[in-house]
């Protein structure tokens, strides 16, 4: 539910901006596209991925870690003998679970890589652009949950990134003001708002200290 | 057991702060500050996010329900893990190595806000040999998941036995030992089997009186059974070759052959003995009970080791070699210094049969005329191998796939003297 649900959100941000007229950049869409169903199914993710790895080795001519016997060769312990048993050797299975974690989460990465780029060529608003960087930061979240998360153990770890996605909403709304506020401004005007919220925040949030007490 | 870790950036935060140095950077670059708004929540959630004490050791420790275990017997695996704070998750996760299969749980666990979580799986091991099982990586991650720490834990190691295949103790050498045992012996003694009539003395029983021969020659009869004695086995595994898929290879199925020859033989009270030829040349004397299958197998586990060295049989002491002693030599005759060992105990005197355990002939790159002529050749080869040992005295049994070990031994009843020898 969750892997499907983080496949939708990474569709989601990439049709949006392409929707707005990303000015050609659909081979962009397109690779976020299918990271973003990787995301959602990374063994088959994996599985493709290392037949198209394989595919690769097979044209440059490298060979495979497959066609390697794991023993030892009898060859040349007996010369004299024209032998040439060549064994089957590992055959590789089907990817493991952190293969298919890694798979995971570099397609996420690759899909919000391509979000950027297919939003710094569209023509979205900035409202638009809100709900982008919101829908975002949900899909970066979805994408760093740890494995193993099932039913209400994933509820109770969604209801714990809430102080997040609530800082999130208000430096969202915060930016969207300053934006409005001076429009056509430079984006280091921006910028250095932006820093100067962070670092009061940072300042004034309360810290626990080494002895256990609490500052701020 | 506690360990020192190093707390570092959690994954899921190092993302979020490259996407969004991302944003900036292209924010920057292409003057559109709408891409702030990309950028904002990102920074916004890492900085908002709670955040708490990071401890500096985490106990972790690995137990299995069992140290030792035969091929496919299920063991449980736990992992514990406790931390002086309070995380916000601890997860799991189970590596398993290709020997082992995972039967319940999944690999993945994980426990939210806790000090303490455990995670528990059984596995399966599917090749005897001498392993651990893991790593098991264990993740704590801080509150607000900003921080992280990473270790690894493994289980064992664990003795996995070969599984000894169903066999019967047919092979019999020519000569017995002058102990009771299960065979029946070519000497007259007190035993099952018929082995003649003479004439009666005074003091033979009269339950073996053959009355039918005494009504026919009119005089008492009586029926001599042949002795039922003990036998010596010698079983040699030829570790210079280990070819095959895994699980399946030349020296897995001489294993698993040699532990049921030995586990046939000691269970009606016979000795068996064990050499493992290649890498480091091993032996274990002759000796009867159940504690000598277990004191084999454990000697078995170590046998892989790649050496160059042929073996010295000058070195195996009488009483692991004992005269008349069988010797069954489970094999892939690919190497020839195995080959030039058996044709020695032959010329000793000593009964000796071959198991041949290459059960699949060479695969070619490609099929093609030369390719299909090399696998001929090789055939002939072989053939003519299997030959000359027979010519030896030395039969040579093939143990394919689909066959019992039982039935494979079946064609070959009593090993042939050497000639000139009783």
């Amino acid at each position: 539910m969750m892997r499907a649900i983080t496949a939708l959100a990474g569709v989601v941000l990439v049709v949006v901006p392409v929707a707005a007229d990303p000015r050609g950049l659909y081979s962009v869409a397109v690779v976020g596209l299918l990271c973003a169903l990787v995301t959602g199914w990374p063994q088959r993710g994996a599985a493709v991925a290392r037949h198209v790895a394989a595919t690769v080795r097979a044209r440059a001519g490298i060979p495979a870690r497959a066609q390697i016997a794991p023993g030892r060769s009898p060859a040349a312990a007996s010369p004299d003998t024209a032998t040439a048993v060549a064994a089957k050797g590992r055959e590789p299975g089907p990817p493991g679970p952190d293969a298919a974690e890694r798979v995971r989460t570099a397609a996420g990465t690759v899909v919000a890589i391509a979000v950027i780029i297919l939003c710094a060529a569209s023509r979205l608003d900035t409202a638009a652009m809100a709900g982008e960087g919101l829908l975002l930061l949900g899909f970066l979240l979805l994408l760093g949950r740890p494995a193993g998360l099932a039913g209400g153990t994933a509820r109770a770890w969604l209801r714990l990134r809430l102080p997040a996605v609530l800082g999130a909403v208000a430096a969202t709304g915060i930016v969207l003001a300053a934006l409005a506020a001076v429009p056509g401004s430079s984006p280091w005007l921006a910028l250095g708002g932006l820093a100067a919220a962070a670092a009061a925040y940072v300042v004034a949030a309360p810290r626990d200290g080494p002895d256990g007490s609490r500052r701020g | 057991m506690k360990r020192e870790v190093s707390w570092y950036p959690a994954r899921g935060a190092r993302r979020l702060a490259t996407i969004a140095l991302l944003a900036l950077a292209a924010a920057l670059v292409t003057g559109h500050a709408g891409l702030l708004l990309l950028a904002a929540p990102l920074l916004a959630a890492l900085v908002a996010a709670p955040h708490g004490r990071r401890p500096d050791d985490v106990e972790i420790s690995a137990t299995a329900s069992a140290t030792r275990c035969f091929e496919r017997e299920e063991i449980e695996l736990t992992v514990t893990a406790a931390v002086a704070s309070q995380m916000e998750t601890i997860s799991f996760m189970l590596e398993l190595p290709a020997e082992f299969s995972l039967v319940t749980g999944s690999a993945a666990q994980v426990t939210l806000e806790c000090r303490t979580a455990r995670a528990s799986w059984t596995v399966r091991p599917e090749v005897w040999g001498r392993r651990s099982i893991g790593p098991v990586h264990v993740t704590c991650s801080g509150r607000g998941g900003t921080w992280s720490t990473a270790v690894q834990a493994w289980a064992g190691p664990i003795d996995v036995f070969p599984r000894p295949p169903a066999v019967r103790p047919r092979l019999v050498p020519p000569e017995l030992l002058r102990r009771i045992g299960e065979h029946t012996g070519r000497a007259v003694g007190e035993g099952i089997e018929f082995a003649g009539v003479r004439s009666y003395l005074p003091g033979d029983r009269l339950r073996d009186v053959n009355w039918r021969v005494t009504s026919r020659r009119g005089q008492l009869h009586v029926n001599q059974r042949a002795a039922q004695r003990a036998a010596d086995l010698v079983v040699m595994i030829d570790a210079f070759s280990d070819i095959g898929p895994p699980g399946e290879t030349t020296l897995d199925t001489a294993v698993r052959g040699a532990a049921g020859l030995v586990a046939a033989y000691l269970r009606t009270g016979d000795r068996a003995g064990i050499v493992t030829l290649g890498g480091m040349l091993r032996w274990l004397g002759p000796a009867p009970g159940e504690r000598q299958f277990y004191r084999i197998a454990e000697m078995v586990l170590g046998v892989r080791f790649h050496s160059d060295v042929t073996p010295d049989l000058g070195r195996i002491p009488r009483t692991a070699l004992p005269p008349g002693a069988l010797v069954v030599l489970f094999s892939p005759l690919i190497d020839q210094r195995s080959l030039g060992v058996v044709t020695d105990l032959r010329q000793r005197g000593f009964p000796v049969v071959v198991v041949d355990v290459l059960r699949a002939e060479p695969s070619g790159l490609a099929r093609s005329r030369l390719s299909d002529l090399g696998l001929r050749i090789w055939r002939l080869d072989r053939d003519a191998q299997r030959f000359g040992l027979e010519s030896a005295g030395i039969p040579v049994i093939s143990w394919p796939v689909d066959e019992e070990l039982d039935a494979a031994m079946a064609t070959v009843r009593r090993v042939p003297a050497m000639a000139g020898r009783p």
